[in-house]
């Protein structure tokens, strides 16, 4: 069951995950010839931004018998954004039983029309900021409805559809940022830079942290409440755990299928659209860096609770800006942090085997079940590839 | 603890006598101790029959015996050779000339027949490939002793009939040279003329120098055809008998205790008076499956408010896809379904299952596990299936959790679910088989319906827990409710019902009062052997067979 | 004009030969997802395993090609294992070890590209037919393993029903370690062929979906080995004819869409695979028991 492999004993499994991803990264690092504690220094610093000795730029504020370099902790935070926003968009979609790896075009094409409206002048902010945003989040869930509506009208596995998805996503973008929303003064493919009135301004001056991060933790609990309270969240979670019993209790579940699947695009859709309006100001190549796949790192991580995947968010933010700077000064290859979170996402999903039960896969019951149905009876949504 | 004293088996002069020898069995499970010092002594020769209620450890028994689990404290003998701790799995039983008959996970349907005999038996030639020619001469050879004459071994297994494909277990038994044929729960999907020929064909084995230790709660067959009994309850022994020293009441106290045998006879206890106002009508109903074939033709029924209506049949028969076509999970091709309530009169058709709840139907629907609870949600959560948008609970926008908890604790009290610590908040899976259903079926009742369609709704479960199901379903009869009973069981059928439809091969071949029916009439029903005139208010197409070849009319 | 029928030819020829080769990665791909997939084993790590591969298959083999495919080979049955391994004993949901896995190897291909392959010096690798003709015999070879060896029977009951074949004596879980194995060393073998006789170096990514497409290959062949091929090499035609468009340097625009632009037509494929799976004609049945945890 997919959202039971969501299921976690409090916080020791992921703990423990993610120390055994540090530990088998330290041994890949020896391995390979580098110090793994030095390197490590310079992930932690990178991560947090706190680091030995006296205070070496504006940026430096004295913290005990070190500084923090705020630079590097407001690139945590604002890596930590679309994560998070990633992280959600695909927890929501495993708790309808979905695996959204599509979080990555989803995400594109947000960034790309927030882009498109962004560059319009002569809109106020109060109504430029929500609209981009707004924008953003119709583009994911457009892109996240159909291989929604793939998965439930006509059995595609979400897995490979929206994969392929993704790849075309890239395509389309790459073709429009060369063409029709081409940045013309300038050779690079990209968009020419978005209003100032649909700018997210930074927190901190000369960072790439925004309030962005305050939309995406509202987000999360927006979307912890839609799961706890609402009949919507009721029945997504019905899906997910037993689609059958769902379906049979009069649950539209093709319905709520397509509709978890935009809800998901959306929240991808709006990492998407901060991206353009607080980063980088513009659609550039490799805006959406991997942050759809990380996504699913996130979740995993992160358990069901919005609290969790804040947490996991937090982590993976901390590791992804501090495997950057850990490159530029040890050289260890930033890929070690995919490597890491392949480790973690292995040692989240163990489960024990049980010990015999009852119910084992020779039921102790005596009176049989009826024939087997054929296999495109299951409308389980944890359906096959 | 029984009252009576159980004669056992007179001691043996020697073990050589005994094919197997159980001794002190004892399996544990989280939880529950399936088995507890059970013992089972079975003669080569012999055709031992093993019963108990649901629940009361005769399978687990079975599978020890088979390899499938490992016994945590006893011993067992095999032709005198001590195999406790050398049955690791099904593979080392089988090598030692034990077959295992168990109704379901069976055969494997998208293999082919010959396939499913072969397997992990496989009769090899030069480089590993499979010898199919010398697999189906052998199986020829079987096959004719067991009555499979026409078998055809390339069809895939799920072509045959459920009788069939028992007998291709059998077949798989004695392909591997078993001698000790162990059969759990034989007839529980069988028409009785099917139940009697597979009996027949055991004793013929039997004849021929095997031994049959069979597992059934049938008392009729442990009478007809066992020459000794072991009774469990609760997980022990609670006697041996020989049969023809025993009777048929003898073995019920052994098998329930001192509790009366009140399921007995207690249909005619509960007054039924039905309205002759029509609920629900089925005319000319024809319903495809999953794979597009046609599961139900042309069916006709009327249900009357204030009955129980059994429809019976075979596996296969169609009870599931016209189940389905009613409470709204499968589209009808063809035909009417009309609901005659409050509301007025309603062509269900078009409306989906969600509608169709709101006009007051419900449904039990016969797989526990997948489709009627969500194994992971809270009995509370459980409870509000199907009501999630209900006003009560916050019309759909926000969640009353609190309110439900307190109306689900409210439902457990009255009820009597057990559970842990009554609460309410445990999950499903926790629950015992006859718990879960007791959820279930408040869940339907509470929803105050007009028509209640309920398949195999006491599957699994043990008699006090069937006790209580069947109480509900006539305390539901008595307030007006009409009642839909999908049924494999015979018994459970004739036990609740006023009247009985019965199925084969998709369409109702039969339409009964309870008093005109019998085993007998139903199972010639039930497996094609009879067709009947229309009769009452049903309507029937002129009789074929069920190959569509089409027969003159009886 | 004189020249057309030589040139159109010549063309179709291109194209026949470029389907080929594109097929042929996916078609080694598809049948390491048919080994796994018939033995109930969901095998979404085909990707990683094909990064594997390709990665492998250079590194070790500056010296000696064969060794390199041999490395290759020994990298994708060990990555294939641990799939087995995961999946089977800590009873992990196949996609998210299928996802690991994948992640994993694209990482450390990555990491060890930047760290040993810098230098961006090709090898020699291995002629294209010796692939592509493996490519074309090997689902044969596979549909005679299912029928026809015990094996084969074996694998087809453990994807289909556990409980059953366990009861039938067979133990699920060494039947699909060999299977799921086997099937690394097939993903591998794709990535070998991508690097060593196409490329003739390795690029970090340069599996770019191939291995989705292969599971979907498999989907759309409904789990047979033949099926599949011909998926494979349907894929592989969209393949080879986006790129023979690019560079053919045909231009087509329409509607103000530059449809030959080389962005839009590398989404062909994709598109074409998405396309084919939404209208697969009946839905295909899996293995009954395809993905199942607790089986």
């Amino acid at each position: 069951m997919k959202q039971r492999l969501l299921e976690r004993s409090g916080m020791l499994r992921p703990v423990l995950s993610v120390a055994v991803g540090l530990i088998l990264a330290a041994a890949m690092m020896a391995l390979s010839g580098y110090a793994p504690g030095e390197a490590f220094s310079a992930l932690w610093t990178g991560a947090t931004g706190l680091a030995a000795g006296p205070p070496m730029g504006t940026h430096d504020l004295a913290f005990g018998s070190g500084h923090i370099a705020l630079f590097q902790m407001a690139q945590s935070f604002s890596k930590m954004t679309p994560l998070l926003f990633c992280g959600l968009a695909v927890a929501l979609g495993l708790r309808a039983g979905l695996f959204n790896i599509g979080a990555q075009g989803q995400m594109t094409f947000g960034a790309l029309a927030a882009a498109a409206i962004g560059m319009r002048t002569g809109i106020p902010a109060a109504v430029h900021v929500p609209l981009t945003l707004a924008v953003g989040a119709i583009a994911g869930a457009a892109w996240g409805a159909l291989p929604g509506l793939l998965k439930a009208r006509r059995g595609v596995h979400e897995v490979i559809s929206t994969i392929m998805l993704n790849f075309i996503a890239l395509d389309i973008a790459n073709y429009l940022i060369t063409h029709n929303l081409h940045d013309a003064n300038s050779q690079n493919p990209q968009t020419p830079e978005i209003a100032t009135s649909a700018i997210l301004t930074p927190l901190i001056p000369h960072t790439a942290l925004t309030h962005g991060l305050t939309l995406a933790l509202l987000a999360a609990l927006a979307v912890t409440a839609l799961i706890r309270f609402t009949a919507l969240g009721y029945a997504i979670r019905a899906v997910g755990l037993g689609a059958e019993a769902a379906r049979a209790s009069g649950i539209a579940v093709p319905r709520t299928l397509i509709v978890t699947m935009a809800l998901s695009g959306a929240l991808a859709g709006v990492a998407g659209a901060v991206e353009v309006m607080g980063v980088q100001h513009r659609y550039a190549v490799g805006i959406a860096a991997s942050y759809g796949f990380d996504g699913i790192a996130v979740a995993l991580l992160g358990g069901l609770g919005g609290l969790g995947v804040i947490l996991s968010a937090l982590f993976f933010g901390g590791l992804a800006s501090g495997s950057s700077y850990m490159e530029s000064l040890t050289n260890v290859p930033a890929p070690i942090s995919v490597i890491i979170q392949a480790v973690i996402i292995a040692f989240v999903g163990m489960r024990p085997r049980p010990r015999a039960t009852p119910t084992p896969a020779v039921p102790a019951s005596t009176t049989p079940a009826p024939t087997p149905e054929p296999p495109a009876e299951r409308k389980e949504a944890n359906a096959a590839l | 603890m029984s009252d009576t004293p159980a004669p056992t088996l007179p001691t043996p002069v020697s073990s050589a006598n005994f094919l197997i020898r159980m001794e002190q069995i004892t399996k544990r499970f989280p939880g529950i101790v399936a088995n507890d010092k059970v013992s089972l002594s079975v003669r080569e020769g012999g055709f031992h029959a093993v019963i108990g209620e649901n629940g009361a450890g005769k399978s687990t028994l079975l599978n020890v015996l088979y390899g499938l689990y490992r016994a945590d404290e006893g011993r067992i003998t095999l032709r005198g050779e001590d195999v406790t701790q050398a049955l690791h799995s099904p593979a080392d039983a089988i090598r030692r000339g034990v077959g295992l008959v168990s109704q379901h996970y069976a055969l494997i349907p998208a293999l082919s027949v010959i396939e499913n005999v072969m397997l992990g038996a496989e009769p090899l030639e030069m480089g590993g490939l499979l010898n199919r020619r010398e697999a189906a001469e052998r199986i020829a050879k079987l096959a004719t002793r067991l009555g499979l004459q026409d078998l055809t071994l390339n069809q895939r297994a799920e072509r045959l009939s459920v009788a069939a494909q028992q007998k291709v277990e059998i077949l798989k038994a004695l392909f591997r040279g078993a001698n000790l044929l162990l059969l759990d729960e034989p007839t529980a999907t069988l028409a009785p003329q099917e139940a009697d020929a597979l009996f027949a064909l055991l004793h013929s084995l039997v004849m021929e120098g095997a031994t049959v230790v069979f597992v059934t709660h049938k008392l009729r067959e442990v009478m007809a055809h066992s020459d000794a009994v072991t009774v469990l309850r609760g997980g022990r022994n609670a006697g041996d008998f020989r049969t023809a020293d025993t009777d048929p009441d003898e073995l019920l106290r052994c098998m329930i205790g001192e509790r009366a045998t009140q399921v007995q006879n207690s249909a005619a206890s509960v007054t039924s008076s039905p309205t002759t106002q029509t609920l629900l009508r089925i005319h000319d109903l024809t319903v495809r499956n999953a794979r597009h074939a046609v599961a139900v033709q042309n069916a006709g029924l009327e249900l009357r408010a204030g009955e129980i209506l059994g429809i019976a049949g075979v596996d296969g028969s169609g009870q599931r896809e016209l189940s389905e076509a009613i409470v709204g999970l499968r589209r009808a091709e063809s035909g009417e379904l009309r609901l005659t309530a409050q509301s007025g009169d309603t062509l269900l058709n078009p409306l989906s299952v969600r509608q169709r709840q709101q006009l007051g139907i419900a449904y039990i629907p016969e797989d526990r596990h997948k489709a009627a609870m969500v194994m992971d949600f809270s009995i509370a959560e459980n409870y509000l299936l199907g009501h999630e948008n209900a006003p009560e609970w916050g019309g759909g926008a926000v969640l009353h959790a609190s309110r439900l908890f307190s109306r689900a604790m409210q439902m457990i009290q009255e009820y009597d679910v057990r559970v842990g610590s009554r609460d309410a908040n445990s999950l499903a899976r926790n629950l015992s088989g006859g718990n879960q259903q007791k959820v279930v079926i408040a869940r339907a009742i509470d929803s105050k319906p007009c028509l209640l369609v309920a398949c195999q709704p006491t599957r699994g479960l043990d008699r006090g827990a069937t006790v209580f199901v069947y109480d509900t379903l006539r305390q539901a009869r008595a307030r007006g409710l009409g009642i839909l009973l999908f049924s494999l069981d015979l018994d459970e059928i004739l036990e609740l019902s006023d009247r009985i439809a019965v199925m084969f091969n998709g369409r109702i071949v039969g339409l009964l009062d309870r008093a005109e029916a019998t085993p007998e009439r139903i199972g010639a029903l039930m497996t094609g052997a009879a067709q009947q005139e229309s009769a009452g208010s049903a309507a029937f197409l002129p009789s074929q067979n069920g190959d569509g070849s089409g027969g003159a009319g009886e | 004009m004189p020249h057309s029928d030589a040139g159109f030819g010549a063309l179709l020829f291109a194209l026949l030969i470029a389907t080929l080769t594109s097929a042929t990665p996916l078609i080694l791909a598809a049948m390491g997802g048919i080994l796994s997939e018939r033995a109930g084993v969901v095998n979404i790590a085909l990707e990683g395993l094909i990064l594997a591969g390709a990665f492998m298959g250079v590194a070790a083999g500056r010296t000696s090609a064969f060794v390199g495919l041999l490395a290759a080979l020994l990298l994708g049955a060990l990555l294939g294992a641990v799939h087995a391994f995961l999946t089977q004993k800590t009873r992990m949901n196949h996609v998210v070890s299928g996802l690991a896995i994948t992640l994993l190897s694209a990482g450390g291909t990555r990491y060890l590209f930047q760290k040993l392959l810098r230098d961006g010096v090709g090898i020699e690798g291995l002629p294209q037919w010796f692939f592509i003709v493996l490519a074309l015999l090997l689902p044969f070879a596979i549909l005679g393993l299912l029928s026809n060896t015990r094996f084969g029977l074996r694998l087809r009951a453990v994807g289909e029903n556990p409980t059953s074949a366990r009861m039938a004596g067979i133990a699920a879980i060494p039947v699909r370690f060999v299977a799921v194995t086997l099937s690394g060393v097939c993903a591998a073998l794709a990535g070998a062929f991508l690097s060593m006789s196409v490329a003739h170096r390795f690029s970090p990514d340069m599996s770019a979906g191939k291995g989705f497409i292969a599971l979907a290959a498999v989907i759309f062949g409904k789990w047979h080995p033949l099926g599949a091929m011909v998926g494979a090499l349907f894929f592989g035609f969209f393949d080879a004819l986006q790129s023979q468009l690019q560079i053919s340097h045909v231009h087509l625009v329409a509607l103000g869409v530059e449809w030959t632009n080389p962005f839009l037509l590398d989404a062909l494929p994709y598109l074409m695979t998405l396309a084919a799976l939404v209208t697969l004609v009946g839905r295909a049945t899996p293995p009954a028991a395809l993905g199942l945890e607790d089986a």
